[in-house]
C-alpha cells in the first residue's frame, strides 16, 4: 500500500538506485505541489523537493512506520521548506508571499498531477489562501490524508488540523464563490 | 522542469559529493572532538545526569520495573555507540556536544481526559550542549538538550525529523519536587523539562515548549470544558517558564538558537 517505505528500503540499505528513482516517480510532483504551499514559487519547491530527496539520500534517516510513508516524508519536507523560509528571511529576501502567479511549470504540474479541471480551479483560488489553509487543504483534499496525518505532518493536534481544515474550506468555498465557481465537493 | 531520471540522476549526484564533503569535514571534527569528548561525558557523570533523570519522581517504582530496558534498548537502538553518536550529532549539528542524556518525556494525552503518560517510545537521547549553574540557588543547573537528528532523538510519540529543532530544558531542582503535590495538567507542565519547539507563526518563530502547545490560545476551543478549566489554573507554568528565563545566559542562548 505504501510502496515507498520499500522502495527507500532498499536504497538505503542495498543502495539500490532504483529505490531512489521509485521514490521520484511516486512522491515527486506531490511534494512539488506540496512545497508549493510554502514557498508559492514552482522552482522553487522543485529544489525544495531535490534537497528532501538529497537528504535521504546522504543522512538516511530511518523510517520507523509510526505514520505512512508518505506523511514521514512530507514532515521531513515542510522542515525543509521552514528552514528555507527563515533562511531566505535572514538574507533579507522578498517575501515570496508575495509572489502569487503560477508558474509556467506549475501548471504543467497542476496539469499532470491533479488532471481534473475543477480541481485545478480549486489549486489555483487555494494560492490566496494563508500559509496554514494551502497547507491543509493540500493535505487533506489533494493528498487524501486523513486529519491525523495532515496533523502529523503539520505539527499540531488532530482537533487543531480539523478546525484548521474547517476555516480553510469555508474560505476556499468564499473565494470561489466569488470567482463564480460553484464546488460542492469541499 | 526535470524529467524524472534528471531529478534521480541530480540527487543520487549530490548526495555524493555531499557524502565526501560531510567524509573530509568529519575527518577534522573527529580529532579536535576526541579529546574533549571523553573529558566532557566524565563531566557529565560527576554531575549526575543520569542518576537525577533516573530518580526523577514522575518515573514511578512500578514504572521503573515495567520498563526498567527500555532505557537500554532506547539507547543502544537510537545513537549506536556514544562515540559514534557524538560523531554523527556534532556533523549534523555542528556544535560542540558536551554529552549525552537521557530524558523521560511524559505523553499527555488530550485525546480524551489528558491523561498523563510515561511511555517506553518517550525516551529521548539527547546531546547536552550547555549547562548553566543557576549562581543563586545551590546545586541547581540547568541544562539545555538539542535533539537535531533522527539518530540522536531516538524514538518518541513526537518523533523528530531531519531539520527539525529542538531544546530541551532539563532543570534538576524539580525532580526533588514530590509529584503528588501537583494536578494531573500541572504535573505535565512541572515536570523538570521542557522541550522547545521552535517554528514560525504568523511569519514569526517562536519557542514554544511542546507541552503548552495544544493549550495555546488557538487550541483553546477545541480542549473539552474539564481540561479548560484546568488550563486556568496553569499559570504556574509560565512562571516555571519564566523561572528558567531568569538566567541571562539561558535567554541568551536561545535567543541565538532562534536567530540562528
Amino acid at each position: 500500500m505504501d510502496n515507498g517505505a520499500g522502495s527507500y528500503r532498499r536504497f538505503r540499505e542495498d543502495g539500490d538506485a532504483e529505490g531512489m528513482a521509485e521514490l521520484v516517480r511516486e512522491y515527486r510532483d506531490g511534494l512539488i505541489l506540496y512545497l508549493d504551499t510554502f514557498v508559492r514559487d514552482i522552482p522553487a519547491a522543485e529544489e525544495l523537493a531535490e534537497d528532501v530527496f538529497v537528504l535521504l539520500a546522504v543522512k538516511k534517516p530511518v523510517y520507523k512506520a509510526k505514520s505512512s510513508f508518505k506523511t514521514w516524508l512530507y514532515a521531513i519536507g515542510r522542515n525543509t521548506a521552514l528552514d528555507h523560509l527563515r533562511k531566505a528571511r535572514r538574507r533579507g529576501e522578498i517575501p515570496l508571499e508575495n509572489c502569487g502567479e503560477l508558474h509556467a511549470d506549475g501548471e504543467t504540474l497542476e496539469e499532470s498531477f491533479i488532471r481534473e479541471e475543477r480541481r485545478i480551479a480549486v489549486h489555483r483560488a487555494m494560492r490566496s489562501l494563508p500559509a496554514d489553509q494551502r497547507q491543509i487543504i493540500w493535505l487533506m483534499y489533494f493528498e487524501k490524508l486523513t486529519a491525523s496525518d495532515a496533523a502529523r505532518i503539520m505539527k499540531r493536534s488532530p482537533h487543531a488540523a480539523e478546525t484548521l481544515a474547517y476555516r480553510a474550506r469555508k474560505a476556499l468555498k468564499q473565494k470561489l464563490t466569488e470567482e463564480g465557481f460553484e464546488y460542492e465537493d469541499l | 522542469m526535470k524529467t524524472y531520471e534528471e531529478t534521480t540522476r541530480s540527487i543520487l549526484e549530490r548526495a555524493e559529493t555531499e557524502k565526501a564533503q560531510l567524509r573530509k569535514k568529519n575527518r577534522v571534527i573527529r580529532t579536535v572532538a576526541a579529546f574533549a569528548s571523553v573529558a566532557i561525558i566524565a563531566a557529565a557523570s560527576v554531575f549526575g545526569i543520569r542518576a537525577f533523570m533516573k530518580s526523577a519522581p514522575h518515573y514511578t517504582t512500578d514504572y521503573k520495573a515495567e520498563y526498567k530496558d527500555s532505557f537500554k534498548v532506547s539507547w543502544a537502538e537510537a545513537p549506536g555507540t556514544i562515540d559514534e553518536c557524538i560523531e554523527r550529532a556534532q556533523i549534523v549539528a555542528e556544535i560542540k556536544i558536551l554529552g549525552l542524556a537521557t530524558v523521560y518525556t511524559p505523553v499527555l494525552d488530550t485525546s480524551d481526559r489528558g491523561e498523563l503518560k510515561f511511555l517506553p517510545e518517550s525516551i529521548y537521547v539527547g546531546e547536552i550542549v550547555k549547562e548553566f549553574k543557576n549562581e543563586t540557588k545551590q546545586d541547581e543547573y540547568v541544562y539545555i538538550l538539542r535533539f537535531g537528528s533522527p539518530e540522536a532523538s531516538a524514538t518518541g510519540s513526537h518523533v523528530l525529523m531531519p531539520g527539525e529543532r529542538m531544546v530541551m530544558f532539563l532543570k534538576q531542582t524539580d525532580y526533588d519536587r514530590p509529584v503528588d503535590e501537583y494536578p494531573i495538567y500541572y504535573n505535565s507542565f512541572s515536570c523538570p523539562f521542557q522541550e522547545l519547539y521552535i517554528y514560525e507563526y504568523d511569519g514569526k518563530e517562536y519557542a514554544v515548549p511542546y507541552t503548552m502547545q495544544n493549550f495555546m490560545p488557538r487550541n483553546m476551543a477545541t480542549v473539552s470544558a474539564d481540561i479548560a478549566s484546568e488550563i486556568n489554573s496553569i499559570s504556574g507554568l509560565y512562571r516555571w517558564y519564566d523561572d528558567v528565563y531568569e538566567y541571562d545566559a539561558v535567554k541568551s542562548y536561545i535567543t541565538d538558537a532562534v536567530n540562528k
